[in-house]
């Protein structure tokens, strides 16, 4: 059955789609949805996100970078047990010997983040490096999860 | 010759070597400010950025810090990302009576120091009692 669509029709139409937009305002901030835990979604992030963390994909192993100004390469430990990375390490942040603190933004702090990898990586090829405040941790993926190319023959 | 009429369209020969700017946007890394009585120290987490991509200036009682974050490499995929594609850069009003010849900075795993010393008459002094 048609039935015509009234001027009275579309104002309730808009009034409805003006309530889908209230109700969506505010569970999804950022357009298309943005996954939890990331940049892209600004809630789940707070200032105690410490150290900021960074994993990218490199075909055959895994990038996992972690922003870490002001430690040392002894102040970390890192622990990686089945597919479960746990960072964990101490940043002190002290005033200076003689000098009076006007403004504190950088915190001193002890931190453990665990990661829960994407993909079964091998425990023995694990190497971290620092360098200019930020640790880079590679991961060598296993065989099994490395991704392969796959020929496709012509069928006779 | 390009047969091409319009310049627009026609190749550039430096196009391959001119490295492209590109335009971030920009972050205040979080800073501490301390002081004693010679000069004022600026310390700043500046994760990413190497010695030769950082720049200071000093400019009509401003100090303005900027770095450029080193970016990952294009060949990778970010499965998760915590921190914003941004640079630093961060402005700061520096009171009168700081001794800008001699401003120095250094940077060392991520965190920028900026000592700003002060004039050596703003100094506090002790002055000797003579006897009479």
């Amino acid at each position: 059955m048609l039935t015509r669509y009234t001027p009275f029709d579309r104002t309730v139409a808009l009034m409805d789609e003006w309530r889908r937009r209230m109700d969506r305002a505010f569970s999804d901030w950022s357009y298309p949805v943005a996954p939890a835990g990331t940049f892209d979604d600004p809630w789940s992030l707070s200032e105690a996100t410490w150290p900021r963390v960074n994993l990218h994909d490199a075909g055959q192993g895994l990038f996992l970078t972690a922003e870490v100004p002001g430690m040392s390469a002894g102040d970390f430990q890192i622990q990686l047990e089945n597919d479960v990375l746990t960072l964990s390490g101490e940043r002190p942040a002290k005033v200076p010997e003689g000098f009076k603190a006007h403004r504190r933004e950088r915190p001193s702090l002890s931190f453990t983040r665990s990661f829960n990898l994407p993909f079964k990586v091998d425990p023995e090829k694990v190497a971290a490096t620092l360098k200019d405040g930020v640790l880079t941790i590679e991961l060598q993926k296993l065989p099994e999860a490395q991704p392969r190319r796959i020929a496709v023959r012509t069928g006779n | 010759m390009t047969p091409d009429t319009k310049m627009a369209n026609r190749p550039d020969p430096q196009a391959e070597k001119t490295e492209k700017i590109e335009q971030r946007p920009a972050v205040a890394p979080p800073v501490d400010v301390f002081e004693n009585e010679n000069e004022l120290l600026v310390v700043a987490d500046l994760p990413g950025v190497a010695q030769d991509q950082m720049s200071i200036h000093f400019d009509k009682g401003r100090l303005t810090i900027e770095g450029r974050v080193r970016q990952p490499s294009k060949a990778w995929t970010a499965r998760h990302t915590e921190t914003p594609p941004a640079d630093y850069r961060r402005t700061f009003l520096v009171p009168q009576g700081i001794d800008a010849e001699h401003i120095s900075a250094e940077l060392a795993q991520g965190v920028l120091t900026v000592h700003l010393p002060k004039h050596a008459s703003l100094k506090p002094r002790k002055i000797q009692v003579q006897a009479g």
